[in-house]
């Protein structure tokens, strides 16, 4: 889960009160990045359900999403950490050292292509983004080798350096949803480390539950603390009552000094304990509650809502996240394997036919394609029994 | 030819489907394609096994909703012909299928019996045949009866003794009769109906009647059109 700082909340908070009405991803097109040679997907919904084989692209889309509006060149290496792939880079790392961290997010490593994600949003403003490898900002170093010695200390000889080094960086060209152009890279700094430029995002903030996330314990005691403070926890807490009904409360303590934890007030027990003993599948649908209010007006993205959730609970879990989207205006789209998470989804799906997009990958000729297919679509399938995966 | 019924995976393997109202009229549909040799087809209809919608003529424009919804993107299904009863509202029942195609998204026919469109193409196939009310349950009933006819009168007088049967609707009377018929007919399982008599043996319907050959004409006629 990527942390946000409340200016930058505020910031795009700003731009949706601007904006005077609830914003939303309207029309999404990807080019070159990873498993898309090029996809447009237009009248994207408030919840968008995103279903496909394994290896169709389902979690790309999310990533795609994520890239998109963060627009930022950390978001590469921290997509990667969400797949266990951990950016390693040696101190003066050759040219193709450098490239190799990013020339899997190309399609079919066609790096000499730009990945281009468009985002428009529900008052046709388009926040774009290009990511190419630009030699124009080519960049040399040439850092020392070895370790710091201490402060006062004399070499008896001179510290040798690296050879020189060139790198040619990654550049993320960026016009925001304001019409803000600006260029942040990739590079390598005068030491001879990654260096990834920081910067805003597009203006839509974003949050992403990747597959095994079941909640980081500190990021979620500070949301709630904020909620608490706000007096805007009661809905999910709420929420988790009437899904677990074992559960009186759920709070934020702080055991030891700096760590903040979410805890579990159970019926049946004199003590509270960390929500993380009481359930994984608990612990992440409450972190997915928690997403959609902390990323209010923005989007948040879950991939494989199901793991860890028993399938009778999946009815009442759409339900609650629907109506929690709806009423802190907040976009979803949510990949599922599942066949009996999306037959949970009938019920919300009549109430809420026109603001549900399912979203079909199937992989043709090496690159994934993506069929949307409407509320009253689905609900007929799934009432009659058809598998719509 | 395959059942394309819901649990059933969710691939439609062969590039037409037949839309019928409910299980005996797919049933006989899959046995007159497959005596005819006619393999392009799969045949469907509407069911109450899936998850709150119910089954027959009215369920139809949720089918071809779902249908719409397994399809979409994957260019696998180049047609689809509705097959249901004219019963005695023809102009209706062919109304009510031709909206229930625009709202999923399909071409539709400006008239029954027609052909409409060329990569992809429906019909509305109004039973028993162009120019008549009726239902398939009748059009089975007089099949079998034209091999046997001697059973008319039998029927007829089971009709009588009941009493109160003739004053039930002719839709109603051919199914109590054909019922009855098959009941009748299939020693070893006298449960059967209309739906499973197909393979029983004693099935007093004979898939071979002449009372069939125009829909197996239709049939082929679309699949090659």
């Amino acid at each position: 889960m990527q942390e946000f700082f409340s200016t930058e909340h505020e910031r795009c908070a700003s731009l949706i009160h601007e904006a005077g009405e609830y914003l939303m991803i309207e029309k999404l097109g990807i080019e070159n990045f990873r498993c898309f040679k090029s996809v447009l997907i237009q009248d994207l919904k408030r919840v968008n359900i995103i279903v496909g084989k394994n290896a169709s692209g389902k979690t790309v889309l999310l990533e795609s999403i994520k890239v998109g509006l963060d627009g930022l060149p950390g978001a590469l290496p921290w997509l990667n950490q969400m797949r266990n792939i951990y950016t390693i880079l040696p101190q003066n790392p050759t040219p193709e050292q450098f490239q190799s961290l990013f020339v899997e997010f190309f399609h079919r490593f066609e790096s000499k292509e730009e990945i281009f994600i468009s985002i428009e949003d529900s008052q046709h403003r388009t926040a774009e983004l290009r990511i190419h490898f630009d030699p124009s900002e080519a960049t040399t170093t040439q850092a020392p080798i070895g370790f710091q010695l201490p402060i006062g200390f004399q070499p008896p000889q001179p510290v040798p350096s690296a050879p020189p080094i060139t790198v040619i960086p990654l550049a993320f060209e960026r016009t925001d949803f304001q019409g803000k152009k600006d260029t942040v890279l990739a590079t390598i700094n005068p030491q001879g480390g990654l260096f990834l430029s920081p910067g805003k995002t597009m203006g839509i903030v974003s949050g992403l539950i990747s597959s095994s996330y079941f909640g980081g314990p500190g990021e979620n005691a500070t949301w709630l603390s904020r909620l608490n403070i706000e007096k805007r926890s009661g809905e999910i807490i709420q929420a988790i009552r009437t899904h677990f009904p074992f559960i009186s409360e759920i709070t934020s303590e702080t055991p030891l000094p700096g760590m903040g934890t979410l805890f579990a007030d159970l019926k049946s027990l004199p003590r509270k304990i960390p929500l993380s003993l009481v359930s994984g599948g608990i612990s992440r649908l409450f972190t997915m509650m928690l997403s959609i209010v902390q990323y209010e007006g923005g989007v948040v993205l879950i991939d494989e809502i199901e793991n860890g959730i028993f399938h009778e609970q999946y009815p009442l879990i759409w339900k609650t996240l629907v109506d929690l989207a709806k009423h802190h205006d907040t976009q979803l789209f949510i990949s599922t394997h599942s066949l009996e998470c999306l037959r949970g989804l009938l019920p919300s799906i009549k109430d809420n036919e026109k603001e549900i997009l399912l979203l079909r990958l199937d992989r043709e000729n090496g690159s994934s394609k993506i069929t949307p297919i409407g509320g009253k679509f689905i609900e007929a399938a799934i009432e009659q029994g058809f598998d719509v995966r | 030819m395959k059942y394309l019924l819901p649990k059933e995976p969710k691939d439609v393997p062969y590039p037409f489907l037949v839309v019928c109202e409910g299980m005996s009229d797919a049933r006989f549909v899959c046995k007159l394609l497959e005596y005819n040799g006619i393999a392009a087809y799969n045949v469907g209809c509407p069911s109450s096994a899936g998850f709150g919608t119910g089954s027959g003529l009215e369920a139809i424009p949720k089918y071809l909703l779902a249908i719409q919804a397994i399809t979409a993107g994957k260019e696998t299904l180049h047609g689809i012909l509705i097959m249901v009863d004219a019963n005695d509202k023809p102009t209706q029942r062919f109304s009510m299928m031709q909206e229930a195609l625009k709202d999923a998204n399909f071409p539709a026919p400006v008239k029954p019996f027609m052909v409409e469109g060329d990569l992809f193409r429906v019909a509305i196939f109004l039973i028993p045949k162009e120019g008549e009310n009726g239902t398939l349950d009748g059009l089975l009933l007089e099949a079998a009866l034209n091999k046997t006819p001697e059973m008319r009168s039998c029927l007829d007088n089971f009709c009588d003794c009941t009493g109160e049967i003739k004053s039930w609707t002719q839709n109603q009377q051919s199914k109590m009769r054909l019922s009855a018929l098959v009941a009748a007919s299939c020693q070893n399982n006298p449960w059967a109906s209309a739906a499973i008599m197909w393979s029983e043996k004693g099935c007093p319907v004979p898939i071979e009647s002449e009372y069939f050959i125009h829909i197996a004409k239709f049939l082929m006629a679309f699949a090659s059109s």
